[in-house]
């Protein structure tokens, strides 16, 4: 078990959907070798079927009496999504001869419903979701592997994979609820948020936190009771897990989105109340939303008028230095203590995901080809 | 008077023996001609091609293979086929020569897959075959799905994935840890359109570092997967130990009886008094089996086919002395116990209950207590009645 762990929290008020988090993150980790399609970080909207399509509905997790549960592996094309690539270079210079086009046939992606949510206008709603591995206490992914492949690291909780053990069998696919473990087929194993885990170990935020241009998210250490990170989730109560009911108990906690616009009455005037349904934010926060957004609206209302909200003025998020304390003297005593000195402070990261001895080896930076492969050749078989 | 009737005594128990022993013979005949597979020698070097001319000079023999159920996976779609799964029919044939041995395995499948690099659900259709590290006098058999702690084994496999040619040996101790090795082997499959049927040679020395196979009698097992129903790991079809006969080298006969032992199972006891052994010995309260449903899922290995996949031997053995094979259950934290206190962090810890082995100075001991107070009939018929179960239909 982990003796401290790593916590990211999100606030879903102030989530705007740039999608520059998706962005940093496939830059950094999955534009190549096979992750083409992965999004180890997606956003998505809510209510929605998400990312993989309907992931909620997917399996995996715990029951109430804590045996894992069956779930199924999501299908790449129907589910996941294929990227695409548009036709530029050759509408380039010839607009008038040809049109803007896709160059394959996609059926599905990542945010093929974004934008559209529930309810009629002049009520219609939907929020953003931000989602990313939970790197759970509970891992349904790590309990589902029977090769024992996927480990917890002791000193923070990140959840990664050992290349060298991992055989590519998707179980852990299958296992986790949040469908955040992802099959690389190209290299046969399976892969997932790392947390950043290098740019962690030297101080550095995940890059999705980093890069968030609406500063919602906040990184710290779960047992740091000085971090903002331990007052959303402890002291204050209002961050909160994700479909806490699927039992994995994820470290990646949301503010849920109760400050919403209000919604109309028949002669056009505003109601009582946000627009998002209490009983949504139920399905996916759990009973614990009612007295989140409880709070929040009252340390709100505190703030309107002119009295102090030491809550109110965490989730403005003024400055990175005190959103992201990741006490960087905690891993070169880490360090320290594995009697690593000078540069041998980099042998913490952990090889066992970084490089398997087994992996294969692939070829090419940025894998365009591998979404070009033709249909299976029936190699050997006449 | 004395001498008379001790003449008499003797007279009939020497009948009786007589009579012992002509059943025993037609039971070895039996094992013979169902568990042993005829190795032929051959002169020249053995082809790994499974169209090469030679395999249409050897003749083989049928293997039967039997879905896992022992444990259960978590694949919901691999788990909803398994009831509907047919039995794999394999034909077997073995060829050796003074350096090499070769196994040449060939089943039906119509349904060609392969794993593909640009899918996430698609799984590869594949073979192995495996062989114990050690086997002969005194050696008893490994737990046939990959071996155990106590008895290592080497395993072959061949899988159909795109864009490279997936085959690997590797050494195993049981469930999860399978470690790859280099060792020399050639390993080549193919499928044929006309007969739908896949057909993989497997070629060897006889010796590597890790086991001798130049033995009269030698263990191997079979497994088979189907991609096109999500087979992969341990979602396969698996075979029990058959042996091979290696004329060319000495057959120790006491390994003979003993791996023979309790064949056919049929003719060992008496399989209604078994279950009743079964159920009054407590063994549905870990096991599934038959129509023995109530024991929580994952407590203990299924039991349900254990009739196809295990020898009476090993059914004898595991119910003896069940140290000897501890099987490692699956990854041990697939159940939780919810009624522990969670640590700071909200983890559980593992539920104990579902550990099917206890460590003890640091060795491994199985959670199950030898039911070595049996009598023999009892245990006679409790192997008859487990080797009678060859049922995947109640697979839930």
């Amino acid at each position: 078990m982990a003796k401290r762990q790593l916590a990211m929290v999100m606030d879903l008020n102030k989530c705007i959907g740039c999608q520059t988090c998706t962005v940093a993150c496939k830059t950094q980790w999955t534009n190549r070798n096979g992750r083409e399609y992965m999004y180890w970080n997606n956003v998505e909207t809510q209510p929605g079927t998400g990312y993989p399509r309907n992931w909620m509905e997917a399996g995996g997790g715990f029951d109430s009496d804590g045996n894992l549960k069956d779930g199924i592996i999501p299908d790449m094309v129907h589910d996941y999504g294929v990227p695409w690539d548009y036709n530029h270079d050759e509408l380039f210079g010839n607009a008038e001869q040809t049109v803007l086009q896709p160059n394959s046939d996609p059926v599905w992606g990542p945010n093929w419903d974004e934008d559209v949510g529930e309810g009629d206008w002049p009520n219609s709603y939907f929020f953003y979701l931000p989602r990313i591995c939970n790197h759970c206490s509970n891992p349904g992914c790590l309990a589902a592997c029977p090769r024992e492949a996927i480990f917890k690291r002791e000193q923070d909780g990140i959840v990664l994979v050992d290349l060298d053990r991992c055989q590519g069998y998707r179980y852990c696919i299958a296992g986790c609820p949040y469908k955040k473990i992802y099959f690389n087929p190209k290299i046969s194993k399976s892969e997932k948020c790392i947390f950043c885990f290098p740019r962690i170990e030297r101080g550095l935020p995940p890059a999705c936190a980093h890069q968030c241009v609406g500063r919602i998210r906040f990184v710290g250490f779960l047992d740091d009771e000085d971090s903002q990170v331990y007052k959303l989730v402890h002291k204050y109560k209002v961050a909160l897990p994700l479909r806490p009911d699927f039992g994995t108990q994820p470290n990646v906690y949301y503010v849920p989105p109760v400050i919403s616009p209000p919604k109309f009455d028949e002669e056009g005037k505003p109601m009582e109340g946000g627009r998002i349904p209490m009983e949504f934010l139920e399905k996916l926060f759990g009973p614990e939303v009612h007295k989140a957004a409880e709070i929040l609206l009252s340390e709100m209302e505190k703030r309107k008028r002119g009295e102090e909200s030491e809550l109110m003025d965490i989730l403005i998020a003024y400055s990175h230095a005190e959103m992201f304390r990741l006490d960087e003297n905690y891993y070169q005593e880490v360090a320290a203590r594995e009697g690593l000195k000078g540069t041998e402070f980099f042998n913490i990261i952990d090889e066992r995901y970084v490089q398997g001895a087994n992996t294969p080896k692939v070829e090419g930076v940025y894998g365009v080809k591998f979404f070009e492969t033709q249909p299976a050749k029936e190699k050997d078989s006449h | 008077m004395k001498k008379v009737i001790k003449t008499a005594v003797f007279g009939i128990s020497s009948l009786f023996f007589v009579g012992v022993s002509q059943a025993q013979d037609n039971n070895l005949k039996e094992f013979m001609k169902y568990e042993v597979l005829n190795g032929q020698y051959v002169k020249e070097e053995i082809p790994a091609d499974p169209e090469a001319y030679l395999w249409k000079t050897v003749r083989g023999k049928k293997v039967f293979l039997y879905p896992q159920i022992s444990v259960r996976l978590n694949d919901k779609n691999a788990n909803n086929l398994i009831p509907k799964k047919k039995l794999v029919q394999a034909m077997v044939k073995v060829a050796y020569n003074q350096k090499s041995i070769a196994v040449y395995v060939r089943w039906k499948d119509n349904t060609p897959s392969i794993q593909t690099v640009y899918d996430t659900n698609k799984f590869a259709d594949g073979v192995s075959i495996e062989f114990p590290n050690k086997f002969g006098k005194g050696i008893t058999l490994p737990y046939v799905g990959m071996g155990d702690e106590n008895h290592p084994v080497t395993v072959y496999l061949q899988k159909k994935v795109e864009g490279r040619d997936y085959q690997k040996v590797f050494i195993s101790e049981g469930f999860g840890s399978l470690t790859e090795i280099d060792e020399p082997a050639e390993i080549e499959m193919k499928y044929n359109k006309k007969t739908g049927e896949w057909t993989a040679v497997f070629k060897r020395p006889l010796s590597t570092e890790n086991s001798n196979l130049k033995a009269g009698l030698v263990p191997v097992a079979f497994a088979v997967w189907d991609g096109d129903k999500f087979e992969r790991d341990g979602n396969k079809s698996l075979s029990r130990w058959k042996f091979i006969k290696l004329g060319k080298f000495k057959l120790d006969k006491d390994y003979l009886k003993y791996v023979s032992w309790g064949y056919p199972a049929s003719k060992l006891g008496d399989p209604v008094n078994g279950k009743k052994v079964a159920i009054q010995n407590g063994c549905a309260a870990c096991h599934r089996f038959d129509d023995q449903l109530t024991a929580p899922q994952g407590m203990a290995p299924d039991l349900s086919n254990i009739g196809g996949i295990a020898n009476p031997v090993y059914l004898k053995e595991s119910i003896l002395n069940p140290n000897d094979v501890v099987i490692r259950n699956l990854n041990p934290n697939r159940h939780y116990n919810k009624h522990a206190d969670p640590d700071k962090f909200k983890a559980y810890p593992n539920n104990d209950m579902y550990q099917w082995y206890m460590t003890v100075d640091g060795k491994k001991q199985s959670k199950m207590p030898p039911f070595s107070h049996l009598s023999e009939q009892d245990l006679k018929d409790l192997i008859a009645y487990l080797s009678t179960l060859k049922s995947w239909k109640n697979f839930r």
